[in-house]
């Protein structure tokens, strides 16, 4: 069954667009990540606009952000404090996305900013998941101590803020700096930044990880909302039809994910998760290589 | 049924052409294209009748709009957009129907002049290219068309029963623009035009397929805000129903 998209201007299937709201759901109810990373690569693959995909995921991801941080926030697993100081940062850094993403997609360099962008950090990620992975496990049987977190020299910056929640006495400038960066991101990929502000409050700030993908899903709800409304506003890019059909696929892949995670080791997970990012990464990187059937492409404007 | 108002339209038709000499006649069923929700492209019939025996040309040709065309070349291993050019004037839609193969029907020369094939389709913009250069991102812009299916790849059909009647079906994909499509059909007989007549097709997004759109576009902010508290209730709503669901 076919349903016509009005602001992506073209049809698509509707069980496959249920699909992969159900596969982002999967992620979310499995890491507390919204899924864009996976959504959005794909969306661009089966034929949406570039744009309007990106516009659209940020929606999708204001639902399913919510939907996860809800679950962290009553059980209390927010650093409030931490995410207050990531929202100002990711907030101005998505705003300044979105006009990023308008400049480059004036000049014609959208799809491969998007594109490059994906394969540099689903292939970063993919790999170093994969390692990470078999590591733990190695560790696991050899019975050994990971150490709780290395203090970088740029913890001592000044504004120190001691973080009771994260267990944290740091300045606040590296959370500020390292949340804007994600926000850019974010705007112009279409995609939350949970897949990398996890990671990078882990290894580099070294939060406590109990209240990691909490923090990280207040992070990503906030910058999600400011990067719709300005896709909205800004390139007209918003497809609420397309974002409520993936929302609805999420509904059951959310809770297929929670039903997953508590049967499967945290381990396998990640490898199995690894091993996705890490083929999607090779895949986009093909389209790249591969000699194209067009030469040309057309793009009509408004 | 559809026969039955094909046969009256036909009638009517014919009433009409007493009236005024008319060597062909030729209607839509239905001329207008509503994009709805459920919108996936549509087919629609195209018929007529003859007065004098002769060769038909259908030619449909979508609103003309402004496009950016990217070609991609080869970097060291990447292919990568490396050059765009902006077109004037490219018709979003383009079909094209004949009793005969074109050639056949009528020299090149007038086919040129009149647009009539997809070889023969002009796109003005972009005169910095010149000659052979802009024969290859011509045709790159045809192929791309061809592509979603806005222009058709194969050369459609006309039927002509009896040497009077005619019929054939003009597809529109889901990707079509908005618009108005305009319908020119030539009856040729030895080269010379006979018969000629203009119609029209309206397409335009309707149900919530327009609202979504005209809230969208005119007020764009309210829209991003009405966005965002969808898929917060949506969010919220999921929340609770796995907490139904655990507890």
């Amino acid at each position: 069954m076919e349903i016509y998209l009005p602001i992506a201007e073209t049809s698509q299937n509707l069980f496959f667009l249920l699909t992969i709201g159900f596969l982002a759901g999967i992620l979310s109810g499995m890491f507390g990540v919204g899924g864009g990373f996976l959504t959005t690569p794909i969306l661009i693959v089966s034929g949406i606009p570039p744009a309007v995909a990106v516009g659209s995921e940020a929606n999708h991801i204001v639902g399913s952000s919510l939907t996860g941080f809800l679950t962290y926030f009553r059980r209390k697993f927010v650093d409030l404090r931490m995410g207050s100081i990531m929202i100002s940062g990711g907030g101005v850094g998505s705003v300044l996305g979105v006009y990023i993403f308008k400049y480059l997609s004036t000049i014609g360099r959208l799809e491969e900013v998007i594109a490059f962008a994906y394969i540099l950090f689903l292939g970063i990620l993919g790999i170093y998941m994969l390692f990470e992975s078999l590591k733990t496990k190695k560790n696991k049987a050899l019975g050994n101590l990971i150490k709780l977190h290395d203090h970088g020299w740029f913890h001592g910056l000044p504004f120190r803020i001691k973080f009771r929640r994260s267990k944290l006495y740091i300045s606040v400038i590296p959370p500020f700096l390292i949340s804007f960066f994600i926000g850019i991101l974010a705007s112009i990929l279409g995609v939350g930044g949970g897949f990398i502000l996890v990671p990078a409050m882990i290894y580099i700030l070294g939060m406590s990880t109990q209240v990691v993908i909490g923090t990280s899903l207040m992070q990503v709800l906030f910058v999600s909302i400011v990067s719709t409304i300005m896709h909205a506003h800004v390139n007209q890019t918003v497809d609420v039809i397309l974002s409520s059909f993936l929302l609805f696929g999420g509904v059951f892949g959310v809770q297929a994910g929670a039903f997953i995670v508590q049967k499967i080791s945290g381990e396998i997970i990640r490898l199995l998760l690894g091993i996705l990012i890490f083929s999607l990464c090779i895949f986009l990187l093909s389209k790249l290589l591969i000699d194209p059937n067009l030469l040309y492409t057309i793009e009509f404007i408004r | 049924m559809k026969l039955f108002i094909v046969f009256l339209i036909l009638l009517n038709l014919s009433y009409k052409k007493t009236i005024g000499k008319e060597n062909l006649i030729a209607e839509f069923l239905d001329n207008q294209i509503y994009m709805d929700v459920g919108f996936t492209g549509e087919k629609l019939s195209y018929f007529g009748a003859l007065d004098t025996p002769g060769d038909l040309v259908i030619i449909v040709t979508g609103p003309r709009k402004k496009i950016k065309v990217l070609k991609k070349e080869k970097k060291i291993w990447l292919w990568i957009n490396s050059k765009s050019r902006i077109f004037s004037d490219v018709p979003t839609y383009y079909f094209v129907a004949s009793s005969k193969p074109l050639n056949q029907i009528k020299n090149d020369s007038f086919l040129k002049i009149n647009q009539i094939g997809l070889n023969n389709l002009r796109f003005e913009g972009a005169e910095e290219i010149e000659d052979e250069g802009r024969l290859e991102w011509r045709e790159g812009i045809i192929q791309s068309m061809k592509k979603i299916g806005n222009y058709n790849s194969s050369h459609g059909k006309i039927e002509i029963i009896d040497n009077r009647l005619f019929k054939t079906e003009i597809s529109f994909p889901s990707d079509i623009s908005e618009g108005t499509y305009i319908v020119d059909t030539l009856l040729l007989n030895e080269e010379k035009v006979v018969g000629s007549k203009r119609s029209f097709i309206n397409v335009s997004k309707s149900g919530l397929g327009e609202k979504v759109y005209l809230f969208a576009t005119k007020n764009s902010l309210i829209y991003g805000a009405f966005a965002v508290l969808m898929a917060m209730l949506f969010g919220f709503l999921v929340n609770e129903l796995i907490r139904r669901i655990n507890a």
